[in-house]
């Protein structure tokens, strides 16, 4: 099915020649067989009811973040921003006044995203996702599809929560992530069941975890290991796979169905192995002897991996790891993201801006001064 | 009534003979009853007028004392001071001279306006000339403490002459003449000499007052060792003279000026050459100021002399200033320095601890140095001037050499000939050592013996003087006319300052934005050398552009896009490796840099351009962990690495090769290195230096017709900016032997931040 999303930009789109921001580029470029991304410009947006009487026409929303800043040709510029309309429509949709709740992603340049959205955390959880101009991910479009599917999905299932999770009951996850859901379920707006699934579940890593922490788990070198034989072994714990609302574009795995799965298969637990020993089994089970297993990075010892070194991507024991600074604590359900020693010790954080989190900082100086 | 005073003086005169004082004061009394005549007397205060009016300072007072023992012929004078940092502490001043007797006591040092210096010019023993001022000496001790004590004895006397003088006594109001002092005879504590103890200082001595004293005589001083003299020579040479400054407080015992704090410190170089048993030279080198020292260096390996043997060499190496950049003296050192080496500079000779004449005196040049220096054959500077040192010839009794009876030198002889042969190879081998050390540094950048000159820091110093010159004047005045003109004095220091405070944070203002300029012009750079690049993947880009807008087919458009992405991917590396550098730059904000994500940064942006160039870059290479540099902009390493970067890519153009370019790092004590080698066409050794000069350049020429970017890149400015900002950081750069299997390393050595990983956690 095609789903619309409609893209506000203060540029206008006849500007293109004077602006690098070019609004009508990026809606064809975002636009593919699913997806339909349709530009209007601010002043069009704001004006003649046109959110309460059109909005409901789309199936999406793509704000540029600073709304405010170009004037038009009587020096006139729009007083909100992305922000301040996002707020008015989730609002509307809670008082019932726009019929149809939808979900609206920030489109900004880099900068602007930096400057404004992550340093302010207030208006987090008006948005489902931001997406970057420049350099745009390949796999943007699909994510905007999987969005503006699941609100879909959400709206008609607000009862079934485990049926939206793809799961036959929720009793194996904390009740704590979907506890405000178990009143006045019906009342509660779309948006505030995406925000909890996308934000609290599926983008971070807890009951559900993404493919390198699955692999990290299993003991298996990703890099070094075909895709064929990592199709394999992912095809081995498939039943673990997740397949509830927006699985179509975020590929996550139920960490307590592949511990249920391995033991079953293996008749031993996963976190009682070290990764050879776990790399051996399936090698055996699969008869895939080319299955690689996971080293320790420099420095470390331990093979038991449980997560993955933010600067590397590649398996660490979070007992060897240090705890990486992010802008929200993680909550009860959620895990903390750690980064390897060498990482430290070479410099590889400051690529990617790594920081060590407070807590971990007087550990990690005390390492690092053992290696000078 | 003059009658009672007669019969008064009378009574004395019988009684008490011996009461000089009383018997003095009658007459005295007595004679102002003379009709016919009438005399000047003398008032006791007119000792304090003279004493401030003709001594200012302290430190002069101090110094003229001192010139008074090298007057007296003295060798060695030690001036301690006592708890002097606050007032009230005491002096002493030791020397060696030749003392005095009680008539030179009384009829000199006693006697007001005594006219001995104008009698007797020349010092008796040594023929010095003399350099204390007239009758000053006495008003020094006065000026400095409130009691003086002078303990001194002659070669002949018997025992030692005590004079204690109390200042305090003479007050206005009574008359000079009689006031006593008390003259004591005790055991004679050394042969001769003269110790003057100042007691209840009248002003506090710092570290920098005690220095100025030195300084204030260095006139008489030598920096040569004290030669021995004949007794029974007439006339002997003078065998020189020394001054120490010692503090003593808190029972501690501290040297605050001698000829090693004071001379020998700043020289460049410290030479040790010896003509061993075998007449072989070794020659030990040492210079702080370059960081070098080799020991034993033969320097004639297989020519050994025929018939000298056993002579050594010690001598100190000056370079004096030419340029202020290049300023390896501090100034106000370097004046006292350069006026002592026009006399007394120059290699002497000492002949079993005597000094042999005249080498070395002004106007002889035995080793043939100055005439060296004419000839031009060797550059670095090495007059006479440049040197303060001797030529030892020890447990000689006429085996290699012979005086001449004239005492007039030594008779020529082979030995002679091979003697300033030796000397004169030693200072020639080690002026141009240090030379070659200074000026592999000095192209290379590094002056770390001094790194940037700081004229601020002279005005600071001249400000300070002045200071506690109008403090010191104005705490020894009680004229209120006078401490009129020293508040005024005062004033116009306290503006120096507030003018100079305003004057260092604009230098500080100007440095930054100087910085900040030379980053933008080598960012400027480099993006030049990569519009040549990203001019490549327009061109692709409007070629693909075109086709899409004239096919119809499907397939095609698909391959089409497909290669416009990959080469937009490209493009879009450089544009983000040059906002990242710039956005870094704009926050201006210096930062520990870890070389390996500096150097991993250039390796993703430059990916596409060695793809295409056939270039490997091999997988770096770094040892150890924390290669973290003193904080820096990130984008200073942007500039530094891609202009390594791209003199490397020419080289490999030039070379016609299948290029590789490799990178290692690491750290040695409290600098990190980094090495980028290629295997281009190489750097001849004579260039290599040259490199980082401006405008050179290995570019060809570029013809007439030529691109922006072509004039840009063949400007030969990158090295010489890359070079700037390291050696800004008190770091080096410079062209080593290459590495196994290329043919050119350039090495980077830049200062460590050991704690720099903590900034970046």
């Amino acid at each position: 099915m095609q789903y619309k999303y409609l893209y506000i930009d203060d540029i206008k789109a006849d500007d293109s020649e004077k602006s690098i921001e070019t609004p009508t580029s990026l809606a064809r470029g975002l636009s593919v067989d699913n997806i339909q991304v349709e530009y209007k410009h601010v002043f069009d947006f704001e004006s003649n009811n046109f959110i309460k009487s059109n909005l409901s026409n789309y199936d999406g929303l793509l704000l540029d973040l600073r709304l405010d800043e170009y004037k038009d040709d009587n020096g006139k510029h729009s007083d909100f921003t992305a922000t301040e309309f996002a707020q008015h429509i989730r609002t509307l949709v809670t008082k019932h006044e726009l019929d149809k709740d939808l979900p609206i992603v920030l489109f900004s340049t880099d900068e602007k995203l930096h400057k404004v959205y992550a340093t302010d955390l207030s208006s987090h959880n008006l948005f489902d996702r931001y997406l970057t101009k420049v350099d745009t991910p390949d796999n943007a479009s699909k994510k905007l599809h999987s969005l503006a599917k699941g609100y879909l999905e959400i709206e008609k299932c607000k009862t079934g929560l485990a049926h939206l999770m793809g799961l036959e009951n929720l009793l194996d996850l904390d009740s704590r992530i979907f506890s405000r859901f178990s009143e006045n379920s019906e009342n509660i707006p779309a948006h505030e069941y995406a925000q909890v699934i996308l934000k609290d579940v599926i983008y971070i890593t807890g009951p559900l975890i993404n493919d390198d922490i699955l692999a990290a788990r299993l003991g298996i070198n990703i890099e070094k290991t075909t895709s064929e034989d990592w199709d394999k072994v992912k095809e081995l714990f498939i039943d673990a796979e997740y397949k509830g609302v927006f699985s179509d574009a975020w590929n996550r795995w139920w960490m307590f169905k592949l511990n249920n799965i391995f033991e079953s298969l293996f008749n031993t637990y996963l976190s009682y192995l070290d990764a050879n020993e776990k790399v051996n089994l399936l090698r055996d089970k699969l008869s895939l002897p080319s299955l690689v297993t996971a080293e320790p990075i420099k420095l470390n010892t331990s093979t038991r991996y449980t997560t993955i070194c933010k600067a590397y991507g590649h398996p660490i024991d979070e007992m060897e790891g240090f705890r990486v600074y992010s802008s929200k604590e993680p909550k009860q359900w959620q895990e903390y993201e750690y980064a390897s020693l060498e990482a430290f010790a070479t410099g590889k954080v400051n690529d990617k801006k790594i920081k060590v989190h407070m807590d971990d900082r007087d550990r990690l100086i005390e390492s690092l001064e053992e290696l000078s | 009534m003059p009658q009672k005073i007669r019969e008064e003086l009378q009574k004395v005169l019988e009684n008490e003979p011996e009461n000089y004082s009383k018997i003095l004061e009658l007459s005295n009394k007595l004679s102002k009853f003379d009709e016919d005549n009438v005399r000047f007397s003398v008032d006791a205060g007119i000792i304090d007028r003279l004493g401030k009016e003709l001594v200012a300072r302290h430190e002069t007072a101090v110094s003229e004392l001192v010139k008074n023992a090298y007057d007296a012929d003295a060798t060695k004078v030690k001036i301690i001071f006592k708890e002097s940092n606050q007032a009230g502490g005491i002096l002493e001043i030791i020397d060696n001279g030749l003392g005095m007797t009680r008539e030179q006591l009384i009829n000199g040092f006693m006697r007001l306006s005594s006219s001995d210096k104008l009698h007797y010019p020349r010092s008796p023993r040594y023929d010095r000339k003399r350099a204390g001022k007239k009758g000053i000496g006495r008003f020094s001790a006065q000026r400095l403490g409130k009691r003086l004590t002078i303990i001194t004895q002659t070669i002949e006397s018997e025992q030692s002459l005590k004079v204690t003088v109390n200042w305090n006594d003479f007050t206005g109001d009574s008359e000079l003449a009689h006031i006593t002092n008390k003259i004591e005879y005790i055991e004679k504590e050394k042969d001769e000499g003269t110790t003057l103890i100042i007691e209840d200082l009248r002003d506090s001595w710092s570290e920098a007052q005690i220095k100025r004293v030195y300084r204030y005589a260095s006139e008489t001083i030598q920096p040569f060792p004290i030669a021995k003299t004949k007794k029974d020579s007439k006339s002997p040479n003078d065998p020189g003279f020394k001054l120490k400054c010692i503090e003593i407080y808190d029972g501690s015992k501290y040297v605050i000026a001698d000829e090693k704090i004071i001379f020998f410190e700043h020289a460049l170089a410290e030479i040790d050459a010896r003509v061993d048993k075998e007449g072989y030279i070794y020659l030990t080198l040492q210079s702080d100021k370059v960081s070098y020292k080799e020991k034993n260096i033969l320097l004639n390996p297989n020519e050994p002399y025929s018939v000298l043997r056993n002579v050594s060499l010690k001598a100190y190496y000056f370079i004096y200033t030419v340029n202020e950049n290049d300023r390896l003296i501090p100034k106000q050192v370097e004046t006292m320095i350069r006026e002592k080496a026009k006399k007394q500079g120059g290699i002497r000779l000492y002949r079993n601890g005597f000094r042999v004449l005249p080498y070395a005196e002004s106007n002889d040049d035995w080793l043939g140095l100055d005439a060296s220096v004419r000839r031009r054959s060797v550059l670095p500077v090495h007059s006479n001037i440049n040197f303060f040192g001797f030529i030892e010839l020890n447990n000689d009794y006429g085996e290699q050499f012979e005086e001449l009876s004239s005492r007039e030198g030594l008779i020529e002889s082979d030995a002679l000939t091979q003697l300033e042969d030796f000397g004169y190879k030693s200072l020639i081998a080690s002026v141009n050592r240090i030379a070659s050390e200074r000026g592999r540094k000095l192209t290379s950048g590094q002056k770390d013996w001094k790194p940037e000159p700081k004229p601020e820091e002279a005005i600071d110093e001249a400000i300070e003087e002045l200071e506690e010159i109008v403090k010191e004047d104005s705490r020894s005045e009680n004229n209120t006319e006078k401490s009129e003109s020293t508040e005024k004095l005062l004033e116009i220091a306290e503006k120096l300052k507030e003018a100079q405070t305003e004057q260092k944070r604009k230098t500080k203002e100007l440095l930054e934005e100087q910085n900040l300029l030379r980053v933008l012009a080598a960012l400027g750079i480099t993006i030049g050398e990569f519009i040549h690049e990203i001019k490549q993947y327009q061109g692709a880009l409007q070629h693909d552009i075109k086709y899409l807008a004239n096919t119809t087919s499907i397939n095609e458009i698909h391959s089409v896009a497909k290669t416009l992405k990959s080469n937009l991917d490209g493009l879009s590396t450089y544009t983000s490796y040059f906002d990242e550098a710039f956005s870094e730059n704009i926050q201006r904000e210096l930062k520990p840099i870890e070389i390996r994500s500096v150097v991993s940064a250039l390796m993703t942006t430059i990916n596409e351009d060695i793809k295409r160039r056939n270039i490997t870059f091999e997988e770096p290479a770094f040892d150890g962990y924390h290669l973290y540099t003193i904080p820096m902009h990130k984008s200073e390493w942007a500039s530094i690495l891609f202009n390594l970067y791209t003199n490397s890519r020419k080289a490999i153009q030039r070379a016609n090769i299948a290029g590789k370019v490799l990178v290692t790092g690491g750290k040695i004590y409290n600098n990190l290195y980094l090495e980028f080698s290629d295997n281009g066409d190489g750097i001849s050794i004579d260039k290599r230096d040259k490199i980082f000069e401006a405008f050179y350049t290995t570019s060809l020429p570029v013809g007439k017709v030529v691109k922006t970017y072509e004039e840009m890149t063949g400007t030969g400015l990158g090295l010489k900016i890359v070079r700037d900002i390291i050696t800004g950081y008190g770091g080096k750069i410079f062209v080593k032997e290459p590495i196994k299997g290329y043919s050119t390393t350039i090495r980077i050595e830049l200062p460590r931040d050991k704690e720099g990983f903590k900034s970046a956690i």
